[in-house]
């Protein structure tokens, strides 16, 4: 069963890559939905870049859930970050990361603190925020800080990153690669596009990862995905007919 | 004769005081530096000291373990320049009073990443004199103590570490990716000693691994497998005298071995799984002598019966002429040139009035 259902476990770290023509947005609209459904008590802290509420609303109510409900209800809660880094683009960076991780901090603390209940932070994501002009020795550390938060709290954290150029890995990407406990690999078909398939993922394991719990899958023998209405198929390699 | 990094790991020469692990983004030597560190710790009458500035603890050892009696962690994976409480202490006076009030006795000072503190402090002289004034703590203990950093490179740090003026015994494991050694086998015929000779090995192998961006683009780009490959080939560099205090070594000694969790660890290259296809044999075949036969394998019969030869035989063939020479009038060969109105016709040789 692909991805497996408790990736990544409370305290773990997971990082999602992409590239422009296969774009992760399937994987944390299958954790969000996942997590708020299944587990009956659990807490979700959503910090987005890019993307507005109002996007994540729509998107989830494809999958019938009403992410106004769990936002009044506390379950959810959805940290705008333009909110603290629009004051960053005129002068120094690091005070807009620093309030943003405070208020982070407040969310997942007190959370863990009442209810013992494991939170999950999902961040999408980090690239924008490098291309919007934030220094990356600032990022590094907010990861850093935001990485050791989360292992302290027992919280999971998923991270995405965009991949700009294939095959090469910047800086804050090969940080990331070391902080990681796994490492969800969202790439393109090596023959272009196709109408029957929409991309691949591989899982590989982070550096400090001593015993995998999951089956890693090389890129040789990535898994391809198609994306539907309501969400995403996956097969392995080869066996296509037998799914789509 | 053991291979050397699995006696760099559990079995640390009296005069090896400095032990240095080098990753990169596209091969980690973190699992090997898991394995030093858990053998220290099972060496009760030595301290170990462990300080987590990147990876947690929990990254390099049990929960059980990390409350032995002869093991401190310190973990300074929150400690963040500018997310932590301003008024903690320095991290120089931290480490340094570590390593001064252990037990006495022979001691192992684990640094899990020197970029970390590099990365806080901005400067590399600070970060070399810490590493300094920690090793020289460590060297004065004497007997078996180490103090063992991991770096991954690219590192300005590097450099200044594998000087001889930072320490004059040195024993470097380098993790270097599978494919890097397979492509360097197909793209330059060289594959690993004792295929090829050592010289000739080398000098290739040492400025392609140390471009990075080689490493890289073989482990991430079109082809690649990805990061997290659990098998690796070790480069092992020992400076000094090594374990087997029998050998002085002149100079610097280099091998490559390979580390492989299905068998237990350090192990020889020829062990690794992503490594088999370059000491197969390939036997080449003999094309160029004996063309392959297309009448074999077949599910019909190609080959005819005695009877249907000798009928074949009675087919007459369609050219009547076969066998008999073409009888034909006997012309002499000539030329025959009607010259057209331009044309100077001579019959005179031109060259007669040569006098050469």
């Amino acid at each position: 069963m692909f991805p497996p259902v408790d990736l990544p476990l409370p305290a773990e770290i997971l990082v999602i890559t992409d590239e422009l023509s296969a774009p992760a947005d399937f994987l944390l609209h299958r954790h969000l939905v996942d997590n708020l459904k299944n587990s009956s008590n659990a807490k979700c802290v959503l910090v987005a870049v890019s993307e507005d509420l109002g996007r994540w609303k729509s998107l989830c109510q494809r999958s019938n859930l009403n992410l106004s409900q769990y936002l009044d209800s506390g379950v959810l809660s959805f940290v705008d970050v333009m909110r603290h880094t629009s004051s960053s683009l005129n002068g120094e960076t690091d005070a807009s990361l620093r309030s943003l991780f405070w208020e982070l901090k407040k969310q997942i603390t007190v959370s863990s603190e009442n209810s013992h209940v494991p939170v999950s932070v999902i961040l999408d994501n980090i690239a924008s925020l490098e291309w919007m002009g934030i220094l990356t020795l600032d990022l590094t550390r907010f990861i850093r800080a935001l990485s050791a938060l989360c292992r302290k709290n027992n919280a999971s954290l998923v991270i995405r990153h965009h991949i700009t150029t294939s095959g090469e890995r910047d800086d804050i990407l090969r940080h990331l690669l070391q902080l990681c406990t796994y490492h969800l690999d969202v790439f393109p078909l090596s023959s272009g596009r196709s109408g029957s398939v929409s991309g691949q993922v591989a899982l590989h394991c982070g550096p400090g990862t001593t015993k995998p719990t999951h089956r890693l899958i090389p890129r040789s023998a990535a898994v391809q995905y198609r994306l539907t209405d309501s969400g995403s198929v996956f097969f392995d390699r080869g066996t296509g007919s037998g799914v789509l | 004769m053991p291979p050397l990094l699995s006696s760099a790991i559990a079995l640390p020469a009296r005069n090896q005081h400095l032990l240095l692990l080098q990753s990169s983004s596209a091969q980690t030597c973190l699992p090997i530096l898991r394995a030093v560190v858990e053998h220290a710790s099972e060496r009760t009458r030595e301290t170990t000291v462990l300080f987590c500035f990147l990876y947690p603890p929990s990254s390099f050892l049990e929960a059980s373990n990390e409350s032995r009696e002869n093991v401190r962690v310190f973990d300074r994976t929150g400690h963040v320049p500018g997310y932590g409480d301003e008024d903690e202490k320095m991290l120089k006076d931290v480490a340094l009073e570590a390593v001064q009030s252990a037990p006495p006795g022979p001691i192992t000072v684990v640094i899990d990443s020197v970029d970390t503190i590099f990365s806080d402090n901005g400067s590399p002289s600070e970060t070399i004199r810490l590493l300094a004034e920690l090793l020289a703590l460590v060297r004065a203990r004497g007997g078996t103590s180490r103090l063992v950093l991991h770096v991954v490179s690219p590192s300005p740090l590097l450099p200044l570490l594998t000087q001889t003026r930072f320490s004059p015994t040195l024993t470097q494991l380098i993790a270097h990716p599978t494919a890097l050694l397979t492509h360097i086998a197909a793209a330059y015929s060289t594959p690993p000693p004792p295929l090829t000779a050592p010289e000739k090995f080398w000098g290739l192998f040492i400025p392609f691994s140390e471009r990075a961006y080689e490493s890289e683009r073989l482990v991430f780009g079109a082809g690649g497998e990805g990061s997290g490959l659990q098998e690796f080939a070790v480069e092992v560099l020992v400076r000094g005298p090594g374990a087997d205090g029998a050998a002085r070594r002149r100079g610097v000694e280099r091998v490559l071995e390979g580390w492989s969790p299905a068998q237990g660890g350090p192990c020889e290259l020829r062990d690794l799984d992503g490594l088999q296809s370059l000491w197969s044999k390939k036997l080449v075949p003999e094309t160029w002598q004996s063309a392959p036969d297309p009448t074999q394998n077949l599910s019909f019969n190609l080959n005819l019966t005695p009877e249907q030869q000798r009928s074949r035989a009675q087919v007459p063939l369609p050219y009547a002429h076969e066998g008999k020479p073409v009888e034909q009038a006997r012309a002499p060969a000539a030329i025959l040139y009607d010259p057209d109105s331009a044309d100077d016709l001579d019959d005179d040789d031109p060259d007669e009035d040569l006098d050469i």
